[in-house]
């Protein structure tokens, strides 16, 4: 295991932990000065974003081979497309 | 190394299949909340965002301890396995007490599953999760009682591998209602 393998775990945590933060805080400050829709997207879009974090290194896909790491990859971005789509242009 | 799927394919075809069924709830939910954004911007402001937010941060640092307590057990240092899981265990506790003490404000106020469109997807998509939660935190706690002391042998290694899977699944799954219920405006 090399030095930045050994961090790269709090690294991750401490990534997720401060998108969450952001995540809520952005939320606040684009619903005041800019459309809600888009502050919504920018929601899902870091929500997702930590998906594919967790997934990557905690779940270690980045570590199992192409075909699965494909299925999940696609998941998360046509699951992310879909509910912005729902949320972005319905209503 | 060559690259390999951590657990058995099993654990990985079930998470695939969980995800598609939650994908349903998430597009339905949000089906639903277009026709009524107000209605449904008003009912998510009786939520605690403060408490949905600790979950969120308590969950993420749960997941961190159980992927640290696969590795330490690949480089074969059970006492840290232990300690690892132990950590994520306790963390799961909280997030379920958290969950029944918002429950328990909600209930207390009048609120329930009945009161409004928004309720009743917000009890029914944080209890079936809450419902994985506890699931699995039973068997964190049964991978817990395998590894006694010694360096955990390949069997037990695939058991804590599955049961890490299934428990970053219940980690991810928040991270989505988490901003679909508590965060997501208009």
């Amino acid at each position: 295991m090399n030095r930045l393998d050994r961090y790269s775990l709090p690294i991750v945590w401490f990534v997720l932990c401060a998108a969450t933060l952001a995540s809520v805080g952005s939320n606040d400050r684009l619903a005041g000065i800019d459309s809600a829709k888009a502050a919504g997207i920018v929601v899902l879009a870091i929500a997702f974003g930590k998906v594919h974090l967790v997934m990557s290194h905690f779940m270690e896909l980045k570590d199992a081979p192409a075909i699965w790491r494909g299925i999940f990859a696609a998941w998360t971005l046509l699951t992310l497309l879909v509910l912005a789509g729902l949320y972005a242009w319905r209503g | 190394m060559g690259r390999r799927l951590p657990g058995e394919e099993g654990i990985w075809v079930f998470v695939l299949g969980d995800l598609v069924v939650f994908t349903l709830f998430f597009g339905t939910y949000l089906y639903y909340r277009a026709e009524a954004p107000q209605d449904y911007d008003l009912a998510q402001s009786q939520l605690n965002l403060a408490l949905g937010t600790l979950n969120t941060l308590i969950l993420l640092t749960s997941s961190w301890l159980v992927a640290q307590a696969v590795r330490a057990a690949r480089s074969g240092k059970p006492g840290h396995v232990k300690r690892s899981l132990m950590g994520a265990i306790g963390f799961g506790f909280v997030f379920c007490g958290i969950k029944v003490i918002e429950y328990t404000e909600k209930f207390g106020l009048g609120i329930g599953v009945g009161t409004n469109d928004f309720f009743m997807f917000f009890f029914m998509l944080t209890g079936i999760h809450l419902v994985h939660v506890v699931i699995g935190l039973i068997v964190l706690v049964m991978v817990y009682r395998q590894m006694s002391g010694l360096v955990p042998t390949t069997s037990k290694l695939m058991w804590l591998e599955n049961g890490a899977t299934y428990w970053h699944l219940v980690d991810l799954l928040w991270i989505i209602l988490f901003a679909l219920l508590y965060v997501l405006r208009a």
